[in-house]
């Protein structure tokens, strides 16, 4: 019987050390909507001004993106995600939402998100692109820092601009008073 | 496996006292503890134990909308309370407190107490930490992302925080790491006893911090403190407690069991149900020549002395991991297969010593062993030997090298093996004749080769006190030239690593000089290469290099790295 609980305690620890804080994580993805709720919230307190929250639109996220890793604290969020993870040269974009951001040597563009401006900063585009997009409203800033080789990486940016879009943060309230109210 | 000085004995048995004892033996009934029972959590564990289920289900309510939101209410209310106290030169005190938590010092707590661990060698203790963490670590992530619980929202938040606050992540490191500390650097009693109290103030104080700056829940901390304390205090009471995994702040030797009252108890009840003996007094012997059992000096109430070894599971997983380094080492060595009970080892040598009773060799006369604790705790009972010394430090005369070779040759013609010949195992008494103790290794129809090898020690052993030319002279009275040769073409550095370590103390090639005197021989090779050596030696290196990248990327996940 000892034997047998030295064993199931091994056994726990060996399967429990298997999952990274990341795959935990992913079960809590900041989906707009209901469906990702708490974590958008999360993501609202750590940037207390931010008048718009970025979310992931419900289910646009291609299967071969893989969430690399999640930090929420009170200085911001950072969100990572990598395509083709296997593959000899992964696609990545982190996500770093914060009450500012430094745009200086970006240039303005025209922005695809309601209440936002956009800047592009492209620091290469030589087999591959590496650059930043930008949106700046009011309270906070949504950076995308995109790490994409190889020659498919324009698919890889618009599947990264349809997937990465706000939520209001009103909405992250209501959505997060309608989680805790009685039913 | 050593024991020290115990008993000679004689083919009758020992001294008439012990016969005179028994009769009064009684069987324990269905149902009835054993003497020393099991029992390791103590009512302290019991209790935090309960509290973390307790937690947990208060914890698993918050998934439940309607309690959710009641607990919500609650912690805000509190908070809301605590708010109250804030003042300008207080905040950035409290924000300084929040280091107690921080990931800084938590790892300066982990790698100092595994640090220590290593140096102690307290491997199981270590072991326990190790497996306890990433399991606390593994479940605390979980726990984190399934209750997804958001800072508090009423009241400003005027602290730095990371992450879901359910359950509160440095509450619960830091309380786990103190209590590991605890049980792990701080020795049953007093010690512990003050060091929990000690510990009890920076956890309150980072807890009253956390409050003050709003950046955890109150059922955050409460959740995190029942984790934090729970586990690795059943973890350690249950996996190395420490009647059984004794903290000693020493290096280099086996730690024994403790003999504290309750065992003293429970081998009281033992002798006198299951071997009919009256104890009077129980007390360890010689500890620091032993280093597979726990030796005692056993005083019954009509002042018979008698000896015991007690065995514990940890004797038993210490002589596997000893095989299994020997095996990976040396290879096969002849059906060095480990015991796979702590019963099976005890009754090999009580029915050794026995055997070698009955064949009228110099033992101490065995009395049996009682049980204390099922598969788990034996103590092996034999007779005494008064005034004998080990025969590194005895006056080796012509008549102990006479009578000690003469063992040796009765063991050939009973077919019988010791395995174990090394000074502390070979007691010289005060009229010159010897007596072998520490049976546990022996071995009924050997191989040819074992039984050369015991030879070959023996005369090590008398030789380290004598010299070569006088042993080998009175080998010839036993043995033939070409026996004696075999012996030492048979041994080995690998056979006899103990009696290797002695000569080089020596300065003497013993060895070199007895193969001299000797006519030659074939050396007898001793490294045999198996499938099943080649297979554990496998099996040892990926399992290590696995164990190593779990550890690695376990200790990256918890932030210690």
């Amino acid at each position: 019987m000892r034997r047998a609980t030295l064993a199931a305690f091994v056994a726990a620890a060996l399967l429990l050390t298997g999952c990274s804080a990341a795959e935990f994580a992913s079960g809590r993805l900041p989906t707009c909507g209901e469906a990702g709720a708490r974590t958008t919230f999360l993501m609202a307190q750590a940037a207390p001004d931010a008048t718009l929250v970025p979310c992931l639109a419900p289910g646009a996220k291609p299967a071969s993106w893989t969430l690399e890793d999640m930090k929420i604290d009170s200085a911001g969020a950072r969100l990572a995600f990598v395509a083709d993870m296997i593959s000899d040269q992964p696609q990545r974009v982190e996500v770093l939402f914060s009450g500012a951001c430094d745009v200086s040597g970006a240039v303005s563009v025209p922005s695809d998100e309601q209440g936002t401006e956009r800047f592009e900063h492209v620091d290469s585009v030589e087999g591959g692109y590496v650059g930043q997009r930008s949106y700046v409203f009011d309270g906070g800033c949504v950076m995308y820092r995109f790490t994409a080789p190889g020659e498919g990486w324009s698919g890889f940016v618009h599947d990264a601009s349809t997937v990465l879009t706000f939520m209001p943060r009103a909405e992250v309230v209501r959505l997060r008073d309608l989680a805790l109210a009685p039913r | 496996m050593t024991a020290t000085n115990p008993s000679s004995s004689t083919r009758s048995g020992g001294p008439a006292g012990v016969a005179e004892h028994r009769g009064q033996r009684r069987r324990r009934p269905s149902g009835e503890p054993a003497p020393l029972p099991r029992g390791t959590l103590q009512t302290s564990g019991t209790a935090w134990l309960v509290l973390a289920i307790g937690g947990l289900v208060m914890s698993l309510a918050m998934l439940i909308q309607p309690t959710a939101a009641l607990l919500t209410q609650l912690d805000t209310a509190i908070l809301e309370r605590v708010s109250l106290l804030r003042a300008d030169g207080v905040s950035p005190l409290m924000r300084g407190v929040q280091a107690f938590g921080s990931q800084w010092t938590i790892r300066l707590l982990w790698w100092a107490t595994m640090l220590v661990l290593v140096v102690f060698r307290r491997w199981r203790h270590l072991f326990v930490l190790l497996i306890s963490m990433f399991i606390f670590d593994a479940l605390l992530d979980a726990l984190v992302v399934l209750f997804a619980r958001e800072r508090p929202v009423s009241v400003e938040i005027i602290g730095a925080w990371d992450g879901f606050s359910h359950p509160s992540r440095p509450v619960a490191m830091l309380a786990f790491a103190l209590v590991a500390m605890i049980y792990t650097l701080a020795p049953h009693g007093t010690a512990r006893n003050r060091a929990k109290l000690a510990i009890i103030a920076p956890i309150t104080v980072l807890v009253a911090a956390r409050l003050y700056l709003a950046v955890d829940h109150p059922t955050d901390i409460v959740a995190a403190v029942g984790l934090g304390v729970t586990i690795p205090l059943v973890a350690f009471r249950r996996f190395a407690p420490d009647n059984l995994f004794p903290l000693v702040n020493r290096r280099g030797r086996a730690a024994h069991l403790t003999i504290d009252d309750r065992r003293i108890q429970a081998i009281h009840t033992a002798l006198r149900d299951q071997l009919g003996l009256r104890l009077r007094s129980v007390a360890p012997f010689n500890l620091e020549e032993s280093f597979g059992s726990t030796p005692l000096r056993i005083v019954l109430d009509d002042d018979t002395v008698l000896f015991g070894k007690l065995y514990a599971a940890s004797h038993m997983r210490a002589d596997r991991w000893y095989k299994l380094g020997r095996t990976l080492r040396y290879g096969r060595l002849e059906d060095e297969r480990p015991f796979s009970t702590v019963r099976r080892l005890v009754q090999q040598e009580d029915y050794m010593a026995r055997v070698m009773r009955d064949a009228g060799l110099p033992v101490a006369a065995p009395h049996g062993f009682v049980e204390l604790t099922p598969e788990r705790e034996y103590l092996l009972v034999t007779d005494f030997i008064p005034d004998a010394r080990e025969s590194g430090d005895a006056e080796i005369t012509e008549t102990t090298i006479d009578h000690a070779l003469r063992v040796v040759r009765d063991m050939w013609d009973a077919g019988l093996a010791h395995r174990d010949i090394k000074p502390a195992n070979v007691l010289v008494r005060p009229d010159g004749r010897i007596a072998l103790i520490d049976v546990f290794f022996g071995q009924i129809r050997p191989s040819p080769w074992r039984q050369a090898v015991d030879l070959a020690a023996m005369m090590i052993v008398l030789a380290l006190r004598t010299d070569a030319e006088t042993v080998y002279q009175h080998a010839l009275r036993y043995f033939t030239p070409e026996e004696i040769a075999e012996g030492f073409a048979a041994t080995s550095e690998a056979t006899r690593p103990s009696l290797h370590r002695m000569m080089r103390t020596d300065g003497r090639d013993l060895l070199a000089r007895f193969r001299q005197l000797a006519p030659p021989y074939p050396r007898i090779r001793v490294q045999r290469w198996s499938a099943r050596r080649i297979g554990l030696t496998a099996v040892v290196l990926i399992g290590g290099l696995i164990i190593i990248s779990m550890l690695v990327s376990s200790l990256h996940e918890a932030g210690l790295l």
